[in-house]
């Protein structure tokens, strides 16, 4: 079953993905069943405190607007002032192990359709801006959405499942072109010691006499080439990366030609605004969500703050929440 | 969490997957701690054949260090134990909603690798003053002491990285038990550093993911030994499967119990195993080598003592750093006779590698020790100098 997105007509089935693709994404080594099982206590918590938070909504509108190129993913742009905001409620994760998160109560939601594409704005308290990858103990603050992609009405909130995959769309601090890591500049060992307890840069002009394409992020200093991980990239086109995931453990990165998302994250005054934009052109085989008009379909978003060691399933994250699309 | 055996605690443990107990090759070695002498080959062979990249650069695969008081990153072991409550495994002692006890290295602690080198420990000894060695008693207690540790990924049966990795991007491969981060799947969470008790996983600064020791498989695939073992000018590593009883890992490890673990406390059953310093307090070594039982320090170190008795035993150390071939078995030949004992050694397919002589013919010269103006052969066997003609093989030691 090949499934395409069309956007000019209505879908009676929200949610076409194409299960081709989602096929070749590489289930996790170890057998599924040797993960430690998610706490029936701990599904309940999440649900519980998510419908029962005061003040917070359970429905992002989603209207239309128009702008302007340069606008776009511009956090700040007055468009934004007249899409209704939610007041999504986060809770820790305490599905699966590592537990974590619950540093960040609320994230403030906006949902546009903007030209061809859909656009969300997403507003956090954090006091730390944390973009620092380098050094051991630093972690990234981040912000993800997550959407489901199979017909079923009941996805997996943790992850999806093999028969209800997700889409998740997270936008990472330090991949920001601007991310001030060390010096105002992407790190480079040649001139940064990653050491914050010695002054002396001791790995200074360390690499004179690698070969040159041992020192690239392609090259990756000797033991692996060749592969594919957005990661290891010294600079990203976009700070948001296109994922899917069928269970936990398995999110992937979809493959270059389908990393079309484009992002921005302001950070001031304490706050993280952060802008999603995803162009939706119709593209063979991509797995990703309609957003057909007159329809509804669920999300669900997770924030990562860096400065409390959060990452992977260590995150505040809300229950699915309905996006109703005008 | 699933029950597992763990062979070296001898008892029933947690773990979080099901793990095979047993592997048809498992990936294992034996270091003599008493032949190191921290000239660091071993590490640079490493270093310059995988580790020599951007972002690359704190990352020690191979280490050796001084204990008591060195390790790299600085302090790990004793971090790490101060943290464990006594009788438990680290995945035992694992905090709510984690799955395994540790803790992530600050960037200062992977500085300075070699501190506290050749630093001992024991009473201070003044100025124009020497230390006394009582061979009287005992050599497991020199007053004051160090020794080498050399340190690689333990390719552990129970790896914690992998307990740990919410990515399962970490694997240990069936046909020999190595251990390996999926370059392709990490996204550099940095769990793996946590958990790994002997934080020999490394976050890679410039990519980053985390790498670590990946056991030289490419050299294992074509039967040979890693780099570090193959570059030991000292002949103080032997590489083998331990599940093979004709192995001379199997026959040290399991038959003459002369080589063990390091920390198994921590519970992740780890795959290098150290033949102890024989002039190193007991207790210190116990809790390093024995789980705190003392017993098994004493025979591992009377064993290798009394190795020039023992021809099996000094048979295979005659085979450390012969070969940079995987040594599967061996056989004794003239075993009746002293003189002209060999051992002969095989492949993992069964050919021949070579022969050598168990008690190689060594020429000895009486002298005199020139600092302390001693010539009298007595005097000089008190002091454990001996130069005694029947027992040539004394330089094993």
């Amino acid at each position: 079953m090949t499934g395409m997105i069309r956007l000019k007509e209505p879908i009676p089935t929200l949610l076409l993905f194409s299960c081709v693709w989602l096929m070749v994404i590489k289930a996790p080594p170890s057998a599924d069943s040797a993960q430690p099982p998610p706490t029936s206590a701990g599904k309940s918590r999440v649900k519980e405190a998510a419908t029962k938070s005061p003040g917070s909504a359970n429905t992002i509108e989603m209207k239309t607007a128009s702008c302007s190129g340069n606008d776009l993913l511009d956090p700040m742009c007055r468009f934004w002032s007249t899409a209704p905001a939610a007041t999504i409620a986060l809770q820790p994760q305490n599905i699966v192990t590592p537990y974590g998160g619950g540093s960040i109560n609320t994230v403030l939601v906006k949902g546009l359709r903007l030209g061809s594409g859909v656009a969300f704005r997403l507003e956090w308290k954090d006091e730390t801006k944390d973009n620092d990858t380098v050094h051991q103990t630093k972690f990234r603050d981040a912000v993800a959405i997550e959407f489901p992609l199979g017909t079923t009405s009941d996805t997996v909130l943790a992850m999806g499942s093999p028969h209800g995959p997700v889409n998740i769309w997270q936008w990472k601090a330090d991949w920001e072109q601007d991310a001030p890591v060390m010096n105002d500049k992407p790190y480079d060992s040649d001139v940064d010691s990653p050491s914050i307890g010695s002054s002396q840069s001791v790995y200074k002009r360390l690499h004179v006499d690698t070969p040159k394409e041992a020192n690239t992020a392609q090259g990756r200093g000797g033991p692996v080439s060749g592969i594919y991980n957005l990661f290891p990239q010294s600079s990203h086109h976009s700070p948001v990366e296109d994922l899917v995931a069928v269970g936990i453990s398995s999110v992937t990165s979809k493959p270059e030609r389908f990393q079309t998302i484009k992002g921005r994250g302001v950070w001031r005054d304490g706050r993280w605004h952060v802008v999603i934009y995803k162009p939706l052109v119709e593209k063979k085989d991509e797995a990703c969500p309609g957003f057909a008009p007159k329809s509804t379909i669920n999300a669900a978003v997770a924030v990562w703050n860096g400065s409390k060691q959060e990452r992977n399933g260590m995150k505040s994250l809300s229950n699915w929440v309905t996006l109703r699309i005008h | 969490m699933s029950r597992v055996w763990n062979e070296q605690l001898k008892r029933w443990t947690t773990y979080p997957y099901d793990l095979p107990d047993h592997y048809d090759f498992q990936w294992s070695a034996v270091f003599n701690i008493n032949r190191c002498i921290a000239c660091q080959t071993c590490t640079m062979a490493c270093k310059s054949t995988w580790t020599f990249g951007k972002g690359q650069e704190h990352m020690w695969w191979n280490n050796v260090s001084t204990k008591p008081y060195g390790d790299h990153p600085r302090g790990f072991d004793a971090k790490l134990l101060s943290m464990l409550p006594k009788g438990k495994t680290i995945f035992e002692a694992a905090p709510e909603g984690e799955r395994v006890l540790g803790y992530i290295p600050d960037d200062i602690e992977y500085d300075y690798p070699n501190a506290f080198e050749d630093s001992p420990c024991g009473p201070h000894i003044g100025a124009g003053q020497y230390q006394e060695i009582d061979v009287s008693k005992s050599k497991t207690q020199d007053k004051q002491w160090f020794f080498y540790l050399q340190r690689i990924c333990n390719h552990c049966k129970k790896p914690a990285c992998l307990a740990a990795c919410p990515r399962k991007a970490i694997y240990k491969r069936k046909e020999d038990g190595i251990v390996l981060i999926d370059q392709e799947r990490c996204r550099g969470y940095k769990k793996c550093i946590m958990a790994c008790p002997y934080k020999k996983t490394f976050y890679n600064t410039f990519t980053k993911t985390s790498q670590k020791c990946i056991g030289c498989y490419p050299r294992i695939e074509q039967g040979e030994t890693t780099r570090c073992i193959a570059a030991c000018i000292g002949k103080i590593r032997l590489l083998g499967n331990i599940e093979d009883e004709k192995s001379p890992i199997h026959y040290l490890v399991h038959k003459a119990k002369v080589a063990l673990p390091l920390y198994p406390q921590f519970g992740t059953e780890p795959q290098i195993y150290y033949i102890p310093p024989r002039w190193v307090n007991t207790k210190f070594l116990a809790m390093m080598f024995g789980n705190y039982d003392e017993s098994k320090i004493k025979h591992a170190v009377k064993t290798y003592m009394n190795a020039r008795h023992d021809i099996e035993l000094l048979a295979v150390l005659q085979l450390f750093g012969t070969t940079q071939q995987i040594i599967g078995s061996y056989e004794i030949i003239d075993r009746g006779n002293p003189k002209e004992a060999k051992v002969r050694a095989f492949d993992l397919k069964g050919q021949e590698l070579f022969v050598v002589s168990i008690y190689p013919k060594v020429e000895v010269h009486l002298t005199k020790d020139e600092q302390l103006n001693i010539t009298d052969a007595k005097q000089l066997a008190s002091l454990d100098i001996r130069r005694d003609a029947n027992t040539p093989w004394r330089n094993q030691y």
